[in-house]
C-alpha cells in the first residue's frame, strides 16, 4: 500500500550520476599521466601510485593519521562524559541541552574554525589571560602549529562524536547498571564491564564519524596550521589547485579513500552484528 | 586628492565613447610628440597608434585580479566615463588563476598574470590576442617594459605595473641590518617562527638560487637541489606561507617576510620601521600585466579598460594605492614626490641591472613545483 | 510509558546512589563543554563590533564594519549567490529526499540496504574527495563551473540528510490514519496529499532548512566548483582569510551565524512539534480505544 516504489528512482539516479560517476572520473584520472597543464593521457598507468609510494608523501599520510587519531581520542575523552551527562538528564532538559549541541554543529565550520584564529593569536584574549594568570610567560605561540589544528578539529567534530554516544547511552538499559551495583560492583567496575560494552557500538560509530573527516580535513590546516602543517587535504588541494597535476591529486585522494574503506571494514568487522545498532544511531 | 571627474556632456552620449578614446589618445600623443587632436576621430590609422575603437563597447566587464590591486576610485571612474559595470573576482596566486581559467571558468574578460604566467597562459590558449588598434596608449609605456621575453610584441599582455620580490623586515624588532638573501637565510634560526614566505614556488625557490649565486631561472637539477636544501633548512622557522602578510607584519607577529615591495609599502603606513630590501645578490623583477581571456564576453570593453588604465594619471593613482611602480611615461607629474623617489617602489638603475625576469617553461615549472611540495611537507 | 518511568527512576538512582562526586564532576564537565562549544562563536560576535582595523587587537565598540561590509559589492554578490544556490539545493534535496523516503517504505530489503549504503557513503565521504571528483568530472564532460555545479555538488549530501530525516519521521509516524483513508476509498494520491503530507510537512520543512544551512555555509565543495562571478559567500571569506584578516570578515561571520542559527532553531522546533503531535495523536487513539 502507499507510495510507489519508483519514487526512490530520482534520488538514486541523481546519486549515481553526480556522486558515483565523478568518483569514477577520479579513478580514471589517477590512472593517467600528466602531460603539461590539463593535458592528461588516460589509460592504465601506475605512474601516479608509484610516485605516491615515496617517504615524502607517506609521511604526509602518517602525519595525518596521527593527527586524526589524537583528534578522535580527544573527542572521545571529552565527548563520552559529556554524552553521559546529557543522556542522564531528565527528559525535560535533555531535549533542550541536546539541541544546544546541535546548533553549533550546524553552523559554518569555516566560521567556527576562524574564531580560533581570533582566540589563539598572540595578542588575543586567551594569550592575555594566560599571561596574566601566570600560566605562560611569553605570548601564546600555538597558532599556526599542529596544536592549533588539533584544537580546531576537535572543536569542529566533537558533536559528531557526541551524537552517536548520546543515542547509545540513552538507549542503554539502566536496570543492568542497577543490577551490577546491587551485586556489589564498584562504580568503575560497573562502567568497565557494563556501560562500556553496552555503548561500544556508539563509541565505534563516533570514532568513525570523527576520524574520517579529520583525515580529509583541508580548511582547518589552511586556516590554523600555518606553514608547519601539511596534511593529506593540503596536499590534494595543492596538487589540484596550484601544481595543477590532477592525476597525482587524484591518486593522493584515492589513498585517502583506501584508508577510509579500511576503517569502514574494520568497523563492520569489529562490531559484527551490532553494526546495525551503531549505524542506527546516525538515524 | 583626485575628486571624481565630471564627465562633460559630450562624453555621456554613446557615440562619445569613441570621442573619449580619441581624446585619451590625444593626451597620449601630446606627451609623445606635441601634436594636438581633439574631438571625435574616426578610425584613421596613425603611426603612433590609432585612435578609435572600431566596435561599440559592451556594458559590463568582468575582471579577475589580485586583491587590493587597483585604487578604489579607478573602477568607478571607468564605470562612469564609459557606462560600463565592472565586477571583480580575486585570486591569491598566479597558479590559482591559471587553474580556474584552464578548468573552464568562463565569463572573465580581464586577468592580471605576472610575466611568466603570461607565457604559460598564452601557450595554453587561455589568452586572447590583443588588438593594439584599440590600445593606442600602449605608446605611453616605457620601452623597457615593452616587448619582454615572456611576450614578444605584446601580443597577449600589456604591462600594468612592476615590482620586485625581496623581503621586508621590522627594523625595530630585528637588531641586525639586513641587506642580502644571505642575511635572510642566516638570521632565520635566530628569529625562528617569525618568518613568512610567499605562497609561490618560483619566488621562494628563486630566492635560494640567487643566494647561492645561481640564476633565478636555473633549470639545472643540481642547482635546484641545492636550493631545495636551503629552503628546507629555512622551513622550521617559517610561521606562515602566505601571500598576505601585511597584518602579521604590522602587528609584529612576523618580523621578516619574503614578499613583494608593494606589500611592505603598505605595512610601513602602520609600522613605519618596516623596511623593504632588494637583496644584494639580486632577485626577480616582474611585471604584472593586463591580459584578455580567450572567449571573453566583452572584448571591446576589456580593450577600452586596458587603454584607459595606461593613462599616467590613472597609473599614478594606482601606484599611490598599492605601492608598485607604474610603467607609463609622464606618471611622475601626478605622483606624490615621496613615492616617486622611494627606491623600493622605483629601484635605481644600478639595482635594476642586477634583477632577472622570470622565464617559465615546463621544466622550470616542474622542478620548482617538486621543490615546493617538499618544502610544504617538511 | 512505564519504560521511561523506569528510566527516570534509574537516573535518579544513579544520581542519588552515593555517586555525588561523579555526578558533580559530570556536571562540571558538561558545563565546561558548553562553554567550549559556544565561546568561539561568542568571540566572533564580539569582534564584529571591534573598532580596530587590526583584527587581533580590541579597540572599542563600533558598528562601522557592518556598514563597510554592506557597502562591499563583492560581499553582497557573495551573499546573493549563497542565498539562491542554497535555496535551489534545498528545494532539490527536499523533493528528491522526500520521494526517496516515501518510496523506501515499500521496497525490498536488499534495495533498501543498497540505498542506505549510498546515503551513508554520501554522508561520510570527506568533502574534499567529493569536491575534486566533481571538478574532474565536470571539466572533462564540459559542465560549466558555477552556480549549477555548486547546486549539484551540494545536493548530494543534502539528499542524504533529507532522506534520513524523513525516514526517521516516517518510521515514527502512525500509519493507521493512512490505512483508514485507504479503507474509506481514497486514491493513493489523495491519501498522500490529505493525510501523509500534512503529517510530514514539519519534517520536510526541517529538512529543507537544514539543507539550506549546509549549502549556505559550505566552503570546500564551493571552492572547487565555483566559477567567475559566482563565488558564494563562504568562499569569499575563505579567500579573504588567505589574503589576510579583516574586520569585515567578522561582520560576515556574524551575519551568517545569525541566519543559520535562526534556521536551525526553526527546524528543530518543527521537528519537535512533529514528534509531539504524533505522540499526541497516538495518545488520543489509545484513550479512544
Amino acid at each position: 500500500m502507499g507510495e510507489p516504489r519508483w519514487l526512490i528512482a530520482p534520488a538514486w539516479l541523481w546519486m549515481v550520476t553526480f556522486f558515483v560517476a565523478p568518483l569514477g572520473f577520479m579513478v580514471a584520472f589517477s590512472l593517467g599521466v600528466n602531460e603539461g597543464f590539463f593535458t592528461v593521457k588516460f589509460g592504465l598507468h601506475a605512474d601516479q601510485f608509484q610516485r605516491l609510494w615515496d617517504p615524502l608523501y607517506l609521511n604526509i599520510y602518517k602525519d595525518t593519521l596521527v593527527l586524526a587519531s589524537i583528534g578522535t581520542v580527544g573527542c572521545l575523552l571529552i565527548g563520552y562524559p559529556f554524552a553521559y551527562f546529557l543522556a542522564t538528564r531528565t527528559s525535560k532538559y535533555r531535549t533542550l541541552l541536546f539541541f544546544l549541541v546541535i546548533v553549533p554543529f550546524w553552523t559554518s565550520l569555516l566560521i567556527r574554525t576562524y574564531s580560533w584564529v581570533l582566540i589563539l593569536n598572540e595578542q588575543g584574549p586567551l594569550s592575555s589571560f594566560m599571561q596574566t594568570v601566570g600560566l605562560i610567560d611569553a605570548p601564546l605561540d600555538i597558532l599556526y602549529t599542529k596544536g592549533a589544528v588539533l584544537i580546531g578539529v576537535i572543536y569542529d567534530y566533537l558533536p559528531l562524536m557526541v551524537f552517536p554516544l548520546y543515542v547509545a547511552i540513552e538507549r542503554m538499559d539502566r536496570s543492568l547498571i542497577e543490577a551490577s551495583r546491587d551485586l556489589g560492583c564498584s562504580r568503575w567496575q560497573t562502567f568497565r564491564r557494563v556501560t562500556l560494552p553496552l555503548t561500544f557500538p556508539g563509541i565505534m560509530t563516533g570514532c568513525l564519524l570523527t576520524f574520517i573527516p579529520m583525515m580529509g580535513e583541508y580548511v582547518v590546516p589552511t586556516i590554523l596550521g600555518g606553514a608547519k602543517t601539511f596534511l593529506v587535504g593540503s596536499l590534494v588541494s595543492n596538487e589540484i589547485l596550484t601544481a595543477i597535476d590532477w592525476p597525482f591529486g587524484a591518486a593522493v585522494s584515492m589513498g585517502l579513500i583506501a584508508v577510509m574503506l579500511v576503517l569502514i571494514i574494520v568497523y563492520l568487522r569489529v562490531l559484527g552484528r551490532r553494526a546495525e545498532e551503531g549505524l542506527g544511531s546516525v538515524l | 586628492m583626485t575628486e571624481r571627474d565630471v564627465t562633460p556632456a559630450w562624453a555621456r552620449r554613446p557615440v562619445s565613447r569613441r570621442g573619449f578614446l580619441a581624446a585619451g589618445a590625444a593626451v597620449g600623443l601630446l606627451a609623445a610628440c606635441g601634436e594636438t587632436e581633439v574631438g571625435p576621430q574616426a578610425t584613421k590609422p596613425k603611426p603612433q597608434g590609432s585612435s578609435a575603437a572600431p566596435t561599440e563597447i559592451e556594458d559590463s566587464l568582468s575582471i579577475y585580479n589580485w586583491a587590493d590591486y587597483v585604487h578604489p576610485k579607478t573602477y568607478p571612474q571607468f564605470e562612469k566615463e564609459f557606462d560600463v559595470k565592472i565586477t571583480e573576482d580575486n585570486y591569491p596566486s598566479n597558479e590559482d588563476a591559471l587553474a580556474k581559467l584552464k578548468a573552464g571558468a568562463a565569463g572573465y574578460d580581464l586577468v592580471v598574470p605576472t610575466g611568466y604566467m603570461v607565457e604559460i597562459m598564452a601557450a595554453e590558449g587561455i589568452l586572447l590576442e590583443l588588438d593594439h588598434a584599440q590600445i593606442p596608449n600602449l605608446s605611453l609605456v616605457e620601452p623597457q617594459f615593452l616587448d619582454l621575453s615572456f611576450d614578444p610584441g605584446n601580443r597577449f599582455s600589456v604591462p600594468k605595473d612592476y615590482g620586485t620580490t625581496g623581503y621586508g623586515y621590522r627594523s625595530d624588532l630585528v637588531k641586525e641590518e639586513m641587506k642580502s638573501w644571505e642575511d635572510f637565510y642566516r638570521l632565520a634560526p635566530k628569529y625562528s617562527g617569525r618568518y613568512t614566505v610567499l605562497d609561490s614556488p618560483p619566488e621562494v625557490v628563486g630566492s635560494a638560487l640567487k643566494m647561492l649565486g645561481y640564476s633565478y631561472n636555473s633549470i639545472d637539477p643540481k642547482e635546484i637541489s641545492e636550493a631545495t636544501d636551503e629552503i628546507l633548512k629555512l622551513k622550521p622557522h617559517v610561521r606562515q606561507i602566505t601571500s598576505s602578510m601585511r597584518e602579521v607584519m604590522i602587528s609584529g607577529e612576523a618580523y621578516v617576510s619574503l614578499t613583494w615591495n608593494g606589500e611592505i609599502g603598505y605595512v610601513a603606513l602602520d609600522a613605519p620601521k618596516a623596511l623593504y630590501v632588494v637583496p644584494e645578490e639580486g632577485t626577480e623583477v616582474w611585471t604584472d600585466n593586463w591580459s584578455i581571456v580567450a572567449g571573453a564576453p566583452h572584448p571591446a570593453a576589456a580593450h577600452a579598460f586596458i587603454n584607459w588604465a595606461l593613462q599616467p594619471k590613472i597609473q599614478a593613482q594606482d601606484t599611490e594605492y598599492h605601492y608598485y611602480g607604474g610603467v607609463v611615461q609622464g606618471e611622475e607629474e601626478f605622483l606624490d614626490p615621496a613615492i616617486a623617489k622611494d627606491p623600493s617602489v622605483y629601484p635605481p638603475e644600478e639595482v635594476m641591472s642586477k634583477l632577472e625576469v622570470a622565464q617559465a617553461n615546463p621544466d622550470w615549472t616542474r622542478l620548482r613545483n617538486e621543490a615546493w611540495t617538499k618544502f610544504k611537507a617538511a | 510509558m512505564s519504560a521511561s518511568a523506569e528510566r527516570v527512576t534509574a537516573t535518579r538512582a544513579l544520581e542519588l546512589g552515593g555517586d555525588r562526586a561523579v555526578t558533580r564532576a559530570l556536571r562540571a564537565h558538561g558545563a565546561l563543554v558548553y562553554v567550549f562549544l559556544y565561546l568561539p562563536i561568542l568571540v566572533v560576535v564580539i569582534y564584529a563590533f571591534n573598532e580596530a582595523r587590526l583584527v587581533q587587537v580590541w579597540q572599542g565598540f563600533s558598528l562601522k564594519w557592518f556598514g563597510e561590509a554592506w557597502r562591499d559589492p563583492t560581499l553582497r554578490r557573495g551573499l546573493w549567490i549563497s542565498t539562491y544556490t542554497a535555496t535551489a539545493t534545498a528545494l532539490l534535496a527536499t523533493v528528491l529526499g522526500t520521494a526517496a523516503a516515501l518510496g523506501l517504505r515499500n521496497v525490498g530489503r536488499r534495495t533498501r540496504t543498497a540505498f542506505d549504503g549510498f546515503m551513508y557513503m554520501a554522508l561520510i565521504t570527506p568533502e574534499l574527495v567529493a569536491a575534486i571528483a566533481s571538478l574532474m568530472a565536470f571539466v572533462t564532460v564540459g559542465l560549466p563551473l558555477g552556480p549549477l555545479a555548486i547546486v549539484i555538488t551540494h545536493s548530494i549530501f543534502n539528499v542524504a540528510v533529507v532522506t534520513l530525516i524523513l525516514r526517521a519521521r516516517l518510521a515514527g509516524m502512525d500509519r493507521s490514519l493512512e490505512e483508514a483513508a485507504r479503507d474509506l476509498g481514497a486514491t493513493r494520491w489523495a491519501t498522500f496529499v490529505q493525510v501523509t503530507l500534512p503529517q510530514l510537512l514539519p519534517a520536510v520543512a526541517a529538512g529543507a532548512l537544514l539543507a539550506f544551512t549546509f549549502s549556505f555555509d559550505d566552503v570546500v565543495l564551493s571552492t572547487f566548483v565555483s566559477g567567475p562571478g559566482s563565488t558564494p559567500l563562504p568562499v569569499e571569506i575563505f579567500s579573504a582569510l588567505r589574503f589576510g584578516l579583516s574586520p569585515k570578515i567578522n561582520v560576515v561571520a556574524v551575519t551568517t551565524l545569525t541566519i543559520t542559527v535562526t534556521f536551525i532553531v526553526v527546524a528543530q522546533v518543527l521537528l519537535r512539534r512533529a514528534e509531539r503531535r504524533s505522540a499526541a495523536t497516538l495518545a488520543a487513539e489509545v484513550t479512544d480505544a
